[in-house]
């Protein structure tokens, strides 16, 4: 084995995980390219040199207002007077959103949320595409509804998310679900039916019934629904198999949505029956990734890595998948196999960027 | 590879250069500003300077080099930034955590060294502090850091020597 030094830098722990790689990745995506990159030099000191008498005041307007489209930013948007009538559409990055009551919105990525009313007795939204996280300030006067899929959630008090699942194989309204985090709300399917109390850590889904819901195999197990009080429609069988490219679209629909299993459920149905298509080599990067970080799935991580490696003329990944296959195996406590793919790794690519973190690995 | 395919718009090759150097990006620029604030703007700004102007890289092999020192300028602007903001009151200071950065499995040398660096980091003016951790915790050389910050190899020196001395009186004051 060999005995690689470290550096200072490297005994800095940094705070940074799988969620903020991918929240500034959706922040990156979602920035208009006007407003990539610094102003020019000249334009700098032509603009100085005008402002120069106003220029305190200007000063704290520009930084405010710099300041205001950041990832960071936990309000990105301004409190207006009134957000009645609004309508939110994200696009490509999550959206967080302070509504008048001091509740709290965090909208995910291609998400679209009307805001009915929002006052400080009654607040009603209607999510019509994506997924939005309330923080519901506790108010016991005033109500908080929001409409999804012909129902609605109700609530006081809580903290929950509502997500208007879409199909992308039909262009037919698709089902919503929600999950409760503290507190608890009511869910009424449709104005007919009555309302299910759902507690905190519950999980209801509401399965479209007009239209055949998705393949068995599909359908994995975390957005299987822990239903309360409603019986589920039974899941028929879609009549044709899903395409590599459909079942690529709807794992990136999914990873965007933070539903992981059902991600990783698609990408390797993809890898499996679709090994030679042009996408296999990146699907198995992204399975490896959600199976390692965020499923801890780290045996899997490594078969779906080794994919990659085997089809490394084809990937651009396979520097990545090395890496992480090392980090994997770390993660599993296979310290021979670690030992060998993180040498292996340091030897072809000594120069990576990834290099000073494979070399902190296999320590155990 | 990757850069030649970001270079020519390609969106699969910018997410792959992303995924791969965003580990490298939140490191150094947490490195530098010493705290969680600002870290996550750094890296989006980084990255969005980077894929803007990644057609004046003449090398792609150079990525690495180039993309350290658009970060490094990135934390630098921010840092500039925060202190102004600090300064009118905009904004409250973000002090460095010592014992939340440091990991736990440090030798004692290195906690040492880490806790002389970062317990004098915010006293000190940017570029002297920019240059005192380069040189301290990443290790570069003078002339990395001349060209990682853009300032001139004499005005490193000097910063250098500036706080070299600052911390010198810091570790007295400390031991005594």
């Amino acid at each position: 084995m060999k005995l690689v030094p470290k550096r200072i830098a490297d005994y800095v722990s940094v705070p940074w995980d799988e969620r903020r790689t991918e929240k500034v990745w959706s922040s990156l995506q979602a920035q208009p390219r006007a407003r990539l990159g610094p102003a020019s030099r000249a334009s700098s000191l032509a603009r100085a040199a005008l402002v120069s008498a106003a220029a305190v005041l200007l000063v704290f307007v520009v930084l405010r207002r710099f300041g205001s489209h950041r990832a960071s930013d936990t309000v990105a948007t301004a409190n207006p007077p009134s957000m009645q009538g609004r309508v939110i559409d994200t696009h490509g990055a999550m959206q967080p959103v302070q509504l008048p009551d001091g509740s709290t919105l965090l909208l995910e990525a291609e998400s679209r949320l009307w805001v009915l009313s929002a006052d400080g007795d009654r607040v009603r939204l209607r999510l019509e595409n994506g997924s939005v996280d309330c923080n519901v300030a506790h108010r016991p006067a005033r109500t908080f509804v929001v409409e999804v899929g012909g129902g609605e959630v109700a609530v006081r008090g809580t903290r929950f998310r509502v997500t208007a699942a879409r199909n992308p194989m039909s262009d037919h309204a698709g089902g919503w679900h929600v999950r409760v985090e503290q507190g608890s709300v009511e869910v009424r399917r449709s104005e007919r039916e009555p309302s299910v109390l759902l507690r905190a850590g519950a999980f209801w889904s509401s399965e479209p019934q007009d239209r055949p819901a998705e393949p068995a195999t599909a359908q994995p197990a975390e957005v299987a629904p822990t239903l309360q009080g409603v019986a589920e429609p039974t899941p028929r069988a879609r009549p044709s198999q899903p395409t590599a490219r459909e079942l690529f679209s709807r794992a990136d629909s999914a990873r965007s949505a933070r539903r992981h299993e059902e991600a990783a459920s698609y990408l390797a149905q993809l890898v499996r029956r679709f090994p030679r298509d042009p996408r296999a080599p990146l699907a198995a990067f992204q399975l490896g990734r959600i199976r390692l970080l965020t499923l801890h799935q780290h045996e899997a991580a490594i078969q779906a890595f080794s994919f990659v490696l085997e089809h490394r003329t084809r990937s651009p990944f396979f520097e990545d998948a090395e890496a992480a296959r090392v980090e994997a195996a770390d993660k599993l406590g296979d310290r021979a196999r670690c030992v060998a793919w993180r040498d292996q790794f340091l030897e072809a690519h000594r120069r990576s960027a990834s290099a000073e973190r494979v070399r902190r690995m296999c320590a155990r | 590879m990757l850069v030649e395919g970001a270079c020519a718009g390609d969106d699969r090759s910018k997410e792959a250069l992303y995924r791969r150097y965003v580990s490298f990006a939140s490191g150094l620029a947490f490195r530098l500003l010493g705290n969680d604030n600002d870290l996550e703007d750094v890296v989006q700004d980084s990255f969005a300077v980077a894929f803007r102007t990644l057609s004046r890289l003449l090398n792609p092999q150079a990525f690495h080099a180039w993309f350290s020192a658009i970060v490094t300028r990135t934390a630098i602007n921010t840092i500039r930034r925060r202190k102004l903001l600090v300064r009118f009151r905009i904004a409250h200071a973000a002090p460095v955590h010592i014992d939340t950065l440091v990991s736990p499995s440090a030798p004692p040398d290195v906690i040492l060294e880490l806790r002389l660096v970062y317990g004098l980091v915010d006293k000190l003016p940017t570029r002297e502090r920019v240059v005192l951790l380069l040189r301290r915790v990443e290790q570069l050389s003078l002339d990395e850091i001349a060209e990682q910050t853009g300032w001139s190899l004499a005005t490193v020196k000097r910063a250098l020597a500036s706080a070299t001395a600052l911390l010198d009186a810091h570790s007295q004051e400390g031991t005594r």
